[in-house]
């Protein structure tokens, strides 16, 4: 890392704390697996317990490692300045005003400004500074004296860009010239205290972007006096410099100090001090802690420590020096929402659950030892035990803890509504088959704000853990409804293209009679266990319409068509051509094309229903009905124009085998050779889906050397060659010329 | 017939190779990888260079990744040039998989233009670039994006470029794709995801290599070779992997008065917590050690020697650091450096 020009321009730029956050991260040791870093796995989605109930200031959620956490305090910085030059300059002197011209104005705007207020021949105040000119003659004057350290501030910014990171930054920048810190010492010599303050710390900085370490430590030592008041915020500001001086000349002990003083004092700064804070060697960290006198110094090192980088051994180390630590509470909260969701193990798959029980038994050692020992905000310590206990699917503990949290904040909604959420994980995790067990979850879940930050992980934890019980229990229904995907996995998705994913033994979403149990279950809502389990549940007309499909492509054309005359059968339109078929494939253009077809899902079926009636007739006319019934089945498979159609339903599937047992009637019944010509290539096209489905990787058949030959049907089509079909597929499809060819 | 004739030239030269007597000269050239952010080499490091005629220093300019919060790539720990190596330098680009993950393809020129113009303004000290090396592990995810990069980069930079190649990539190269550039160098080390307690090893492992490079003869780029001969700490506690410690030199660690060593002659044990080079290890951790020894780098070469198409290509050594030359004497870092042409 290049701290040395790392440090430059922190000033007033809280945002710049962000991509430092960045910068840090880049240069983390790197796993092996560099490349696969993932931000969307954000702790707010794995997590129940909400940490904002912890009510600390934001800055000190502020982790660069753990997405989630909170960022650095943006306008800290900028607010802080400004209120102390407003308390300096007096309320006649507008905010915005100052705002502008300490931090935008450019150089000869300012200087023009001081010449107008001091009243200097021929100079106007630039229309935009209009107010200034109200001033009282004193108030004016004051402002001119203030515009000096604005100008002094601006000179220096040349110097304080950042140069190594984000695009078209700088090369370094040159150190700033003698006559600047002059400059700034002349004015730490002004009659004023809160200017001399202002242009000693400008000299600081000035010293500072000379990268001549010892001359900082020496001014500031220096100037001490002047770098100490009246603004509290110039000095953590003050100190910030310092400590940064100090790790630059080997004092990493003393500069760590410093930097956990600042983290623990100044919101503006905490997040670039946490940022600096490094301990090095066992050497420095125990020179540092003997560098802190007192305990509560202690507390300061260890408490930066398990921000930024173990708050399980700084929780244990602060126990020992103060176990009423504020900082207790804190830590523990966030390592909860570490271990809930697996983020402290770093690495890019959740940790094994055997770890994260370790993990989070940790903690509930810690939480438990906290609470023999009189904890600082102990309703909080009793919360997260309570959802500790929860985790592990202990309910009488949950119960224990959780209701001594409601009792000591009897009024706070927060304490309230995580007590309820963590009561429903508790009751899930220790799930009992009982309609007591039924209503309270439903009861519980039903008070929970949807407002809460954590309502929707909460949702999804509680009803993931109950679709596996009922699952395990036999009640299918039942888990689908509460976790849809359930029974049938996540991993496996029919209808979306070949895919190397393994298909479960049973698919019952391919069942009617796990179909008919869904829409038996969703007519059910007596209870208020039912109204939780239909909570967002698939419609009675959707299941109806999803068991027509199935009777359809199980070959139960008639059933299909029945079921989608049923009134409550969601119907709809298809927005394709079912029966177009081309030589070669286009999805898109046959979507173009035939975006506004009139078809549903109603006449489909009823169409279908006089096509199987039509293939009866035999001959050419039954032929075709084969034909188009297997060029319909070709088209909702994945490889065919209408797979849209059943896309969003369970019913989506891959295999054209439907259409090649259509395609193959079709060519056994067909008397004319041009009719078997386009048969048996129709064939061919379902026989190559088929082929391509089964060809491990045949997700990547886009990518294929060789796309498979569907020999078969090809050898049938080269019987036609005397057909005006035959020519047409030998001109349009490559794969079959190459095969013709040899 | 022309497998029979690639395993009898491998054969020819594994037999040349066991008498460094016999050894032919190699015509390869030679570099190393500097991957630390100063380039400020030591006394050691610059003898190095010259005592094995180094011909070239690929030095990382910088990583780019992706910025959540302002929803762009940005520059990542970049380089601080202190000392120019008397040798000629590439620079080259770490490019984190999570920047074409989210990329829009709109904005691939740009960022195309804009990494171009960082890498001529960073390396300024080091004279204009004749070449640049993209380092990404793309996947068939994120290859569209990755490429359409490259070809962009190919349209700003004008000069010749180069792109590491895994061994997943070449092994599964239908899917994956070749990266349009005018030379590949094949990276043969990190083998894999990391876990305490695995024999597998992460730096080198010559089983792993096999299953991966039956097709690299095939590669339809000339193909550089990288080979590692750095070591490092693996930190685990209560079985899992905590980091990877690759500032830790394994030969320190037995000095420590806060580690002792287990029956494992790679394996440590820590007795309290203590902070060892800026990571807090608790009691009860363990510290494992994998090193890579001249006999892993030479098996390396030895394996992939036989399937290389004949061409001018750099041996590459990762990477170039007092601790790694005081593990790898002279001789048999010149005895790698010969081991392929």
């Amino acid at each position: 890392m290049t701290s040395s020009l790392r440090s430059f321009a922190r000033y007033a730029n809280g945002a710049l704390a962000v991509t430092l956050a960045l910068v840090a991260a880049a240069s983390r040791p790197e796993k092996a697996k560099a490349c696969a870093y993932d931000f969307e796995d954000y702790i707010e989605s794995t997590t129940t317990f909400d940490p904002t109930i912890a009510d600390e200031v934001d800055g000190l959620y502020w982790d660069p490692y753990h997405a989630g956490f909170g960022g650095p305090c943006e306008d800290c910085a900028v607010n802080d300045a400004l209120d102390d030059w407003m308390t300096y300059l007096g309320k006649n002197v507008p905010r915005p005003l100052w705002n502008q011209i300490l931090f935008k104005a450019p150089l000869t705007e300012l200087v023009q400004l001081s010449f107008a207020l001091d009243g200097v021949k021929g100079q106007t105040l630039p229309a935009q500074y209009a107010e200034l000119g109200k001033l009282s003659k004193a108030e004016k004057s004051k402002v001119s004296a203030a515009l000096g350290v604005a100008q002094l501030a601006r000179k220096l910014e040349a110097f304080s860009v950042v140069p190594d990171y984000g695009y078209g930054g700088a090369p370094p920048p040159p150190s700033p010239t003698p006559s600047l810190i002059t400059e700034a010492k002349k004015g730490a010599k002004s009659g004023d205290a809160f200017l001399k303050q202002r242009y000693a710390f400008l000299g600081l900085r000035a010293t500072f972007y000379t990268r001549d370490w010892k001359s900082v430590l020496a001014y500031s030592t220096t100037y001490a006096k002047e770098l100490a008041g009246p603004s509290k915020n110039l000095a953590w500001r003050t100190k910030y410099y310092v400590a940064g001086a100090n790790m630059r000349t080997g004092k990493r002990a003393l500069a760590n100090v410093q930097l956990a003083d600042i983290h623990a004092e100044s919101a503006a700064l905490a997040a670039v001090a946490a940022q600096d804070f490094a301990p090095l060697e066992d050497k420095d960290w125990k020179t540092a802690l003997g560098i802190a006198k007192t305990k509560s110094e202690q507390v300061r090192l260890w408490r930066l420590v398990g921000l930024k980088l173990d708050g399980e051994a700084a929780m244990d180390e602060i126990i020992k020096l103060d176990p009423s630590s504020p900082t207790l509470p804190l830590l523990l909260v966030r390592e909860l929402s570490k271990g809930e969701s697996g983020t402290w193990a770093g690495g890019y798959d959740p940790p094994p659950a055997a770890q994260r029980s370790a993990y989070l038994s940790h903690l509930d050692q810690i939480a438990n030892t906290l609470l023999g020992k009189k904890p600082d905000r102990p309703w909080l310590v009793e919360l997260v035990a309570g959802h500790l206990a929860a985790l592990r699917g202990d309910l009488a503990g949950a119960r224990k803890h959780l209701g001594n949290a409601v009792a000591a904040k009897p009024a706070d909604v927060k304490v309230a509504l995580q007590a309820k959420a963590s009561l429903a994980m508790a009751i899930s995790a220790a799930w009992k088959m009982s309609p007591t067990f039924e209503t309270e979850m439903a009861t519980t879940m039903a008070a929970i704000d949807p407002a809460f930050t954590r309502a929707g992980a909460l949702t999804t934890a509680v009803r993931l853990q109950l679709a596996n019980a009922y699952k395990a229990d036999g009640k299918l229904a039942d888990a689908e409804l509460l976790t849809p995907g359930n029974v049938d996995g996540a991993d496996f998705q029919p209808g979306v293209g070949p895919t190397q994913a393994k298909a479960p033994a049973v698919l019952h979403w391919h069942d009617p009679v796990f179909i008919k149990q869904l829409i038996a279950r969703v007519q059910i809502t007596k209870t208020p266990w039912d109204k939780f389990v239909l909570d967002k549940a698939t419609s009675r007309g959707d299941l109806q319409a999803e068991l027509a499909w199935r009777y359809i492509l199980d070959g139960k054309i008639a059933d299909g068509a029945k079921l989608f005359g049923d009134s409550e059968t969601t119907d709809g339109g298809l927005g394709t051509e079912p029966f177009a078929m081309h030589v070669v494939d286009c999805h898109d253009c046959d979507h173009e094309t035939y975006a506004n077809a009139k078809w549903t899902t109603g006449s489909l079926a009823k169409k279908m229903v006089d096509l199987e009636k039509q293939v009866k007739q035999g001959g050419d006319v039954g032929a075709k009905g084969a034909l188009a019934l297997g060029v319909a089945y070709y088209n909702l498979s994945w490889y065919g124009n209408a797979r849209v159609v059943l896309e969003g339903t369970h019913q989506a599937f891959d295999e054209p085998t439907q259409a090649l047992a259509w395609f193959t009637q079709a060519f056994k019944l067909a008397k004319t050779r041009e009719l078997k010509a386009r048969a048996a290539y129709y064939a061919a096209k379902a026989q190559l889906g088929m082929m391509i489905s089964a060809t491990p990787g045949g997700a990547q058949y886009n990518y294929m050397a060789t796309i498979p030959v569907p020999s078969v049907w090809f050898t049938e089509l080269s019987h036609f060659n005397d057909t005006a079909y035959y020519r047409e597929v030998l001109k349009e499809c490559g794969n079959f010329a190459r095969w013709i060819r040899g | 017939m022309y497998a029979t004739r690639v395993i009898v030239i491998a054969l020819a030269i594994a037999a040349c190779s066991s008498s460094r007597a016999a050894a032919p000269e190699s015509h390869a050239d030679r570099a190393f990888y500097f991957w630390r952010s100063t380039l400020a080499l030591s006394a050691t490091e610059k003898q190095a260079l010259v005592d094995h005629h180094v011909n070239r220093l690929y030095v990382r300019a910088f990583d780019l990744g992706w910025n959540p919060e302002q929803q762009r790539a940005d520059v990542m720990g970049a380089l601080e040039i202190v000392d120019v190596p008397s040798v000629p330098t590439v620079p080259v680009v770490f490019i984190r998989q999570d920047v074409f993950a989210h990329m829009p393809p709109a904005e691939i020129p740009a960022l195309a233009q804009r990494t171009w113009d960082t890498v001529v303004q960073r390396t300024q000290k080091l004279g204009a670039p004749t070449e640049l090396q993209l380092d990404c592990d793309w996947t068939d995810r994120s290859r569209d994006s990755y490429f359409a990069f490259l070809g962009e980069m190919k349209r700003v930079a004008q000069v010749p470029l180069s792109a590491t190649i895994r061994l997943h990539q070449i092994k599964y190269r239908e899917r994956t794709g070749v990266p349009p550039v005018e030379r590949g160098v094949l990276m043969l080390y990190n083998m894999g995801e990391i876990a305490a307690g695995d024999d597998q090893k992460a730096i080198f492992d010559a089983a792993t290599t096999k299953k991966y490079i039956a097709r690299l003869h095939e590669y339809p780029l000339p193909l550089d070779v990288a080979l590692p001969i750095w070591s490092w700490t693996l930190h685990a506690r209560a079985g899992a992997m905590v980091d990877l410690m690759q500032s830790t030199d394994p030969d320190e660690l037995p000095a420590l008065d806060f580690v002792r060593a287990t029956s494992k002659p790679t394996q440590y044990v820590v007795t309290r917590n203590a902070f060892l080079h800026g990571v807090l290890l608790r009691e009860g951790d363990t510290l494992e050690i994998e090193r890579t020894t001249p006999a892993d780098t030479l098996a390396a070469a030895a394996l992939v020697s036989p399937l290389l198409s004949p061409t001018q290509r750099s041996i590459v050594l990762f990477d170039l650091s007092d601790r790694n030359l005081q593990r790898y004497p002279h001789d048999q870092l010149a005895e790698i450096f010969r081991s392929l042409r």
